[in-house]
């Protein structure tokens, strides 16, 4: 059966998550993405968040550094197999968290099906009865904020292996 | 085969820049453009020809034993997001 490809955007907490562990449900949602089963949609401003969030990650804490070169890489790859968006003329005005505002007008730009996301302030904002949830609903009528393992429930057949 | 590249509006701080990083590395600042150029290009084919999977592997050991919380609290920490919510 053929289903329709969703369009995700995916938040840099979820893109972490895939990195650190190919199992688990955002490193299926991952997997997914470069079997052609969804599609990754992407932007300079995400890109370069996430470019920013994994240098000072992998290379505060952790005992085992990751060269700049192997993130180089990784953010190339998605480039490859994603939908880049060079210009993203949509804006989401959200003052309050500059991150969520790009991860919004991209998925308003691309037509997001999902936006996938461990954070639980942008999880409910499609719910919220704040004047921002409003314009998200008004904007991104058909967008669903949900986590990697929600939208592998919700589409089983995206985790599975061909 | 030879190209030839002409580069306008480069603010003379950066032409400076250049020159001195060239020096540096013991090249001529034409060298060091060609090697710039050089490592751009074979990383977009390493990254087209390798799977995401693999590109990870580096991640996966650096992480290895971190929970997804604790990544989480990592990711939010580094992030733009500000948390002064209503």
């Amino acid at each position: 059966m053929e289903h329709e490809r969703p369009q995700l955007v995916v938040d840099t907490n979820t893109l972490l998550r895939a990195l650190a562990n190919a199992e688990s449900p955002s490193g299926k949602v991952l997997g997914a993405c470069e079997r052609r089963r969804t599609v990754i949609l992407l932007s300079k401003p995400v890109i370069d968040e996430y470019r920013r969030v994994l240098a000072l990650v992998l290379t505060d804490s952790r005992k085992n550094r990751i060269p700049p070169r192997h993130i180089e890489l990784v953010l190339r790859r998605l480039r490859y197999i994603g939908e880049y968006h060079r210009t993203v003329r949509s804006r989401f005005e959200y003052p309050r968290d500059p991150t969520d505002s790009m991860l919004i007008s991209l998925a308003i730009e691309g037509r997001a099906t999902h936006i996938v996301s461990h954070d639980k302030d942008l999880l409910s904002l499609p719910n919220s009865r704040t004047e921002a949830g409003k314009r998200f609903r008004q904007r991104l009528p058909q967008t669903r904020v949900v986590t990697a393992f929600a939208l592998l429930e919700e589409s089983p057949w995206i985790g599975e292996l061909m | 085969m030879t190209l030839k590249l002409k580069l306008d509006n480069v603010p003379a701080t950066k032409v400076s820049a250049l020159k001195r990083k060239a020096s540096k590395l013991g090249l001529s600042p034409e060298n060091y453009i060609k090697q710039l150029i050089d490592e751009d290009l074979a990383l977009d084919q390493e990254a087209s020809s390798r799977s995401f999977a693999e590109l990870a592997a580096p991640f996966r050991e650096a992480l290895d034993g971190v929970s997804e919380r604790e990544l989480d609290r990592l990711s939010r920490k580094k992030t733009s997001r500000r948390r002064n919510r209503d």
